[in-house]
């Protein structure tokens, strides 16, 4: 620090002016930055929205030691200004200006040390000044400004040191002592309060001065604040310990604080009730106070206050700080250095997100701001939302229409085609009774008994001859075959091609999905050569229509050109061609071909390729030692890194469950775990802990959203792959005479089912009424509404003319649970759509309103699938 | 992007707290003025204030929902030293108009705390109807309601003392292990040690033990929040502290014997550490999947953080408070691309360049493993 204490005020009267005194007085203009909102700085020194122009300085006066700027609307920047020695003068910054007031003086008899001065805010004519003790001098002297008529009073012939010609103050007070701190009360000009001789606060009144109206021994007599807000309210401290005081209670103070260092500055915020700003000695924060904390207990007080510290400068030390007197919560803090901030202090914002993605902030005490997060976010919470409007997952036997709310995120789609394959795989095992079977939820890990170690796979190598063109030697690659490998590429998607027919299809339906280099690939890893040249040349040659890929003549030409010969020029130029192409699987068709038999470590690592198509590689060409390594490795990786692709091999065992783990871990997405557990139909799966979170923490993800219909279903969906438990009957209604359920005597729900069946078929004629109970033939109780007993048609749609339809519900009981009064469903929903209580005469019940839920209504605008 | 609208609260005095229920679809929020106000959306998604009442005679710091399936439940704490559980008595829902008020009437003051109480919060639905206050002297409490058709009956079941004032506290949802709680402490000194402290109910010691201190935070915290698990191994806690800070928590499988009172020691990592908010944190709130942290800080900005791909959580947006409604500033968070190959776990997303003042801490749970170096702290 360099020693010298900078102060800094606002201006009384305008808004963006302020000075700062340390050695000389500065005026500064807080001017606004126009351009702010075009550059997004974000720098926090340039996104403050305003910027600080430096005025004009005043260095005449030497020794400054306190500033009190003139209240007056009219006199702009008009600064008091009095130095060490006591002397007041009056300065002004504007070079237009010309107030009379500039250029007075006000010297005292005696130099003495000036403590402060302060400027009556309503009676602007008065200044006050306070000193050290001087002999039996007053320490404290109101001067009138306007009054110059008592300049030149005598000037005492000894001890007077004084320079200028000493001036008559209106009013001395407090003589031989010391006064350390003065305040006006702010909306009363004639009141005010000092402190004095270390020990007094005292409260004076300017029209009877003689003697003091209140007093406290106290030994906090610094920094004397009133609250602008609330007159009886003032602080004072000394060294450490702040006192608030109630001027009604002015025998002690109502709450102290104490800080672990002198303080430097007191003051209360000028707009905001009750609330105390403190900076002490050598501290980088102005601590706030909100002091209304105070419980009045019967005897005892308790003091509390609720702090919250502002640090504007990091870690360096603040010198002063000023709130603006006008606009709520704008502070100016400076370092002893000069460094400007012009901060507003913000409210705490307390905020919460609402499970529909609201954002609400209560800003201050007057408003609240609420965001709602919107489509674009790809949350994963909005993501799963409107996977839910599209059904996902809630289509147990057509797998495709659940792919339809996942089209756009293909790391999903590895999963569902494990499932639609298992599935296909399932099925035709079913109808073709074949030997081996696999249960559901397979993966190809346990399908090829590479989980076990006691069991091993074996498979047969089957030597393939073919030739690259008509003309070329026949060359060697060798197949690996078994009924277990056949089943694992049907898995994969694959169909091999032992059954040409449906080879040749599978091949073709890859080139009309728009994927021909997949197809090209996949019939040359069969050695079909001519055909992959063929797709390669035929896409190739559509390009006329828009669609094809030109690009794919030249790499069919390349193709054709190939040789077994190993140190020919084509495999040199192959294996630089190969980081050129961007397609994974073009990459894969020359690295298949340039690689030596048996070393198929450039196909296989093929990353880009899907994760089907390389273990179907590997099915083929891999024998079973390599190919368990190799796909144990993969598998691990795909856990690993969560890789939903992976269930292909780990199906939904533990080893799924824990890919599936991951998989949550990393996406949150605990819907598609919840669904693939739900459609893996493992009883098992269903049984793990994990597993049943997912499914809980799903569930309640869909209740919180008020998809109450999506949730049925996908409980629907679980229980039709999976019979955990059957749901007992939950209500029955019994007669009011014997007790007995009324549906018994019709051999309850099947009888009771195929009658509606049969009421639907046959329609209103034929209905059998039922308006007794069946056992002890008592009538039912009537309609609360139309009167007439319950099993009786209502008639609706009658009165209302709404033309509404008459439905099986329209008839059914409905009844309060506690008045018990009913009737007919659709005459008791008709009655509350108008009215809150019973319909019953002399039944006070608000029926309505006693089940507070039912006002919540599921979330609408989805399509729920048809049962 | 962001929608924002502005409701006129009609509160006096600074609010507190904000709170909605289960569904989203009512609102209470808090204030100093004493005050609750309980607020409904109606059909065209406005806000209507629909009840407002004095609750407390100090500033009322908190408020929060019960799961509906215990009715339409409020608790509030308040500065003058109770917490109170409120019943919403729905007897003049007839008119639908914005006149109608419905009474909420006290069914219970919980009058066992001699200072200021600052925080309340119902305990995760599976746990029953549970309550949970913390306050300025360092001690929790958690309460039962006896019979949950009847709200004026709550048992104090356990009070534990944490010596150091608390100012917060957070249930974890999880319904996978014991119940979890924990608290933050607004203790000036920072010689005081960790300011977050976890405690866990031990079913064989029947009562509730410390299970970790986090040493790593030693300023003063306003808010812990544990985000919502949704099935993840791991738990997340946001701290606000002088920093807002991501913990991450793995509770590591069954309950080893080993351990006094069968509590397991959670694993903790660091996942971020942000100073962003230039000086103090107030609050944090998850969003429903624990995937997007909204953090409140001093200099009156909230923010928006996400985790990337690589689990790094970057600040996705700047809401300023005094900007205008309409200005959702966004930062150029370059949104992290999830790959869409299907066999993207091999290419690594190079982190973007920091456009924001973050410390980066390698993340966890991580794409690689070997390479995740995550710190544990204890």
């Amino acid at each position: 620090m360099s020693g010298v204490k900078v102060d800094i005020q606002w201006s009384p009267s305008d808004d963006d002016m302020f000075i700062t005194h340390g050695t000389a007085i500065n005026l500064y203009q807080v001017k606004n930055r126009d351009t702010f909102h075009e550059q997004h700085d974000r720098e926090h020194k340039s996104a403050e929205r305003s910027k600080i122009i430096h005025l004009a300085t005043h260095a005449d006066l030497q020794f400054v030691k306190s500033i009190a700027w003139c209240p007056r609307p009219e006199s702009k920047n008009v600064l008091a200004v009095a130095q060490a020695n006591g002397r007041i003068s009056i300065i002004g910054f504007e070079t237009h200006g010309n107030d009379d007031l500039i250029g007075k003086e006000f010297n005292i008899r005696f130099n003495r040390q000036c403590n402060y001065l302060s400027w009556n805010p309503v009676e602007t004519h008065l200044l006050a000044e306070g000193f050290e003790r001087n002999r039996n001098e007053p320490c404290v002297l109101i001067w009138d400004v306007n009054n110059n008529a008592n300049i030149e009073v005598e000037r005492p012939s000894r001890h007077s040191f004084s320079e200028g010609p000493f001036t008559k103050p209106y009013l001395e007070l407090g003589h031989g002592e010391a006064s350390s701190s003065f305040s006006w009360f702010p909306n009363d000009g004639k009141t005010f309060i000092m402190g004095v001789a270390n020990k007094h606060l005292r409260v004076y009144d300017l029209r009877d001065s003689s003697k003091c109206r209140l007093e406290a021994h106290h030994r906090c007599v610094s920094g004397i604040c009133v609250e602008p807000l609330e007159d009886s309210r003032l602080a004072s401290f000394s060294e450490s310990q702040v006192a608030v005081w109630d001027l009604r209670i002015f025998d002690r103070p109502i709450n102290t604080i104490t800080e672990s260092k002198n303080i430097m500055k007191l003051s209360w915020c000028p707009k905001k009730l009750g609330v105390l700003s403190i900076l002490t000695k050598d501290n980088s924060s102005i601590k706030l106070h909100d002091i209304r904390h105070s419980l009045f207990g019967s005897d005892e007080i308790e003091q509390a206050s609720i702090e919250r510290n502002i640090q504007p400068f990091g870690k360096s030390q603040l010198s002063s700080f000023c709130w603006h007197p006008r606009q709520e919560n704008r502070l100016i803090t400076v370092l002893a250095n000069g460094q400007l901030r012009d901060m507003v202090v913000f409210e705490r914002i307390p905020m919460e997100w609402s499970s529909s993605f609201k954002l609400m902030m209560p800003l201050n005490g007057e408003t609240i701001r609420c965001l709602e997060e919107t489509e674009q976010d790809n949350d994963i919470s909005l993501v799963m939302k409107r996977r839910v409007t599209l059904n996902y997952g809630l289509q147990a036997q057509d797998i495709a229409a659940n792919i339809k709310a996942i089209e756009n995120e293909p790391h999903l789609m590895g999963l569902w085609r494990w499932i639609y394959n298992v599935r296909e795989v399932i099925s035709s095992q079913t109808a073709s009774n074949s030997k081996l079977r696999i249960p559901a939820a397979t993966g190809i890990l346990s399908l090829l008994r590479f989980d076990r170690e006691d069991d091993h796979l074996v498979s047969e190598a089957v030597p393939v001859h073919w030739k690259a063109s008509e003309g070329g030697k026949y060359s060697k690659r060798t197949h690996y075959r078994c009924a277990e490998r056949t089943m694992a590429l049907q898995l994969c998607g694959w169909i091999p091609d032992q059954q040409k027919q449906n080879f040749e299809s599978f091949i073709h339906s890859l080139v009309e999905q728009g994927d021909p280099e997949r197809a090209s690939a996949i019939s040359l890893f069969y050695l079909h050569i001519k055909q992959a040249l063929e797709i390669l040349s035929n896409c190739a040659m559509s390009a006329e229509e828009g669609r094809g890929k030109p690009s794919l003549q030249a790499v069919a030409m390349a193709l054709s050109g190939y040789t077994e010969d190993k140190n020919a020029l084509w495999r040199r130029t192959c294996g630089t061609l190969l980081h050129q192409l961007e397609n994974p699987y073009l990459r894969a068709v020359f690295a298949f071909l340039a690689c030596d038999e048996d070393d198929y470590e450039n196909v296989l690592n093929e990353v880009d390729m899907s994760v089907e198509d390389r273990v179907g590689f590997a099915l083929n060409y891999l024998p079973d030692a390599k190919l368990k390594s190799y796909l144990c490795k993969l598998c691990d990786e795909l856990t690993q890194s969560g890789d939903l692709d992976g269930i292909l091999l780990t199906g939904m065992t533990d080893a799924g469950i824990n890919l599936l783990e991951n998989f949550v871990d990393r996406t949150a997405d605990v819907q598609t775990a919840a669904i693939a557990a739900v459609f893996s139909t493992s009883h098992v799966v269903m049984k793990d802990p994990r597993v049943m979170e997912w499914i809980d923490g799903y569930r309640d993800l869909l209740d919180r959203w008020r998809f109450w219909h999506q949730r049925a279903h996908f409980d629907i969906v679980r229980q039709s792959f999976v019979q955990e438990h059957r749901v007992p009957a939950q209500v029955l209604v019994s007669c009011n005479f014997c007790g007995k359920s009324i549906s018994t005597s019709m051999s309850i729900l099947n009888r009771a089912r195929n009658m509606f069946n049969s009421v639907l078929t046959r329609g209103p004629q034929n209905r059998p009424k039922i308006t007794c109970c069946p056992s002890c033939r008592k009538a039912l109780p009537r309609c609360a509404i139309c009167l007439f007993h319950m099993g009786t048609s209502s008639g609706t749609g009658i009165e209302s003319g709404s033309g509404a339809k008459l439905t099986m519900f329209q008839e059914w009981f409905t009844w309060c649970q506690t008045c018990r009064h009913g009737g007919h469903a659709a005459h008791i929903t008709e009655w509350f759509r108008e009215h809150s209580e019973c319909p019953v005469t002399g039944c006070p019940c608000k029926c309505v309103a006693q089940d507070a839920v039912s006002l919540c209504l599921p979330e609408t605008g989805a399509g729920i699938p048809k049962a | 992007m962001f929608v924002a609208k502005t409701i006129s609260s009609g509160h006096n005095d600074l609010i507190h707290d904000v709170s909605f229920d289960y569904h989203g679809r009512r609102m209470a929020t808090c204030s100093s003025d004493q005050t609750v106000k309980v607020w409904d959306v109606d059909e065209e998604g406005a806000w209507q204030c629909t009840a407002s009442w004095r609750t407390h005679t100090g500033s009322v710091w908190r408020v929060t929902w019960a799961h509906p399936e215990f009715g339409q439940v409020l608790a509030t704490c308040s500065f003058d030293r109770t917490a109170a559980v409120w019943e919403e008595l729905s007897s003049d829902a007839t008119a639908k108009g914005a006149n109608s008020t419905n009474t909420w009437i006290k069914r219970t003051s919980l009058v066992d705390s001699r200072t200021s109480v600052t925080d309340v919060r119902f305990a995760p639905k599976h746990l029953g109807l549970q309550l949970a206050t913390c306050s300025a002297d360092g001690i929790v409490r958690i309460y039962e309601a006896v019979d949950i058709m009847n709200l004026s009956n709550w048992q104090l079941h356990f009070e534990f003392n944490c010596n150091v004032s608390l100012s917060c506290l957070s249930w974890n949802t999880s319904r996978m292990h014991a119940p979890m709680i924990a608290v933050g402490s607004d203790d000036p000194s920072q010689s005081a040690g960790g300011k977050v402290h976890i405690y866990e109910y031990s079913d064989t010691a029947r009562k509730w033990l410390k299970v970790e201190t986090l040493h790593l935070i030693t300023e003063p915290v306003h808010d812990v929040r544990f985000a919502p698990n949704l099935g993840r191994s791991y738990h997340l806690l946001a701290i606000a502290a002088r920093d807002l800070t991501i913990v991450s928590m793995k509770i590591s499988g069954k309950e080893s014997g080993s351990n006094p009172g069968g509590v397991s020691k959670p694993e903790l990592r660091l996942v971020g550490s942000f100073d962003d908010h230039e000086s103090v944190v107030w609050r944090v709130s998850w969003n429903i999947t624990g995937t997007i942290l909204a953090s409140s800080g001093d200099d009156g900005c909230v923010r928006l953080w996400k985790a990337n791909y690589l689990d790094n959580w970057k600040c996705l947006s700047v809401l300023k408070a005094d900007s205008n409604a309409s200005e959702a500033e966004r930062a150029s968070m370059h949104q992290a691309s999830i790959s869409t190959t299907p066999t993207s776990n091999s290419i690594r997303v190079a982190p973007p360049p920091g456009t924001m003042n973050i410390k980066r801490t390698s993340g966890w749970p991580y794409m690689d493993i070997k390479v995740d170096q995550g710190k544990l702290y204890y």
